[in-house]
């Protein structure tokens, strides 16, 4: 599972507010926070950018990081 | 102007995001290959008919042979030049695996065919004239046009194959 909810959530957004900030709809949030969607590289950008921070946080290894969350 | 046109044809007023996109090309895909099958299996149908009633195919008949001819063209020609359908192979010992596997895959293509077309075309012969004359010098022309449609076949999936040095 990509860390994109947990981030969202720390800046305080909606799925909408995300969506609108970067320009695409909510139902692609949500369908890239549950996994069922593949964004682009650009999108996946956009995403780290509106979120303040970067892909490797936001895609790389979110197994073993949420594992840290819930130690 | 592609996009334009699927906002127009699926009445959006604006335009779509990458992942709509992507499911918007998926069932337009899927839906554009089912109509292409439900029009073949309506030929078919049709063609039993025709025979059945000993009536001549109307011109709507071939507006929809060649409709679907070219929508299958069309389809083969953008795969191609998109070079899709290519398969890089890395090894020449893989190319010799699959190369034959493409050879007996080609025989059991022609054999098939070759026997569906006599049974076919027997059947339509018996519908149109009442009386089956299909007998042991059809299925040899239809078995020489099976190995000429597996020779086809066989050269056709050959030349999607490419060593990558």
């Amino acid at each position: 599972m990509n860390r994109v909810a947990y981030y969202r959530k720390k800046h305080g957004l909606t799925q909408a507010n995300l969506a609108k900030n970067i320009g695409v709809s909510r139902q692609t949030i949500n369908m890239i926070e549950k996994d069922k969607y593949n964004p682009s590289l650009l999108l996946c950008i956009n995403i780290a950018k509106a979120l303040h921070t970067d892909l490797n946080t936001l895609f790389w290894e979110a197994e073993k990081d949420e594992d840290k969350i819930n130690q | 102007m592609k996009t334009k046109l699927i906002n127009r044809i699926l009445g959006f007023s604006r335009d779509r995001d990458e992942f709509q996109y992507q499911e918007i090309y998926r069932i337009l895909g899927n839906t554009g290959m089912w109509l292409w099958c439900i029009s073949m299996v309506y030929m078919f149908v049709r063609l039993f008919f025709i025979n059945y009633q000993q009536a001549s195919p109307s011109i709507d008949y071939f507006f929809i042979l060649v409709l679907n001819l070219t929508y299958a063209g069309v389809i083969t020609i953008r795969l191609r030049v998109s070079k899709v359908d290519i398969e890089e192979i890395y090894s020449y010992q893989d190319y010799m695996i699959i190369k034959k596997k493409i050879k007996w895959q080609a025989v059991f293509m022609g054999i098939t065919w070759g026997l569906q077309m006599f049974t076919l075309m027997g059947l339509f012969d018996f519908l149109y004239t009442g009386t089956y004359t299909y007998g042991f010098i059809h299925l040899t022309i239809w078995l020489c046009g099976g190995a000429l449609f597996g020779t086809f076949m066989y050269f056709s999936g050959k030349s999607k194959l490419t060593i990558v040095e």
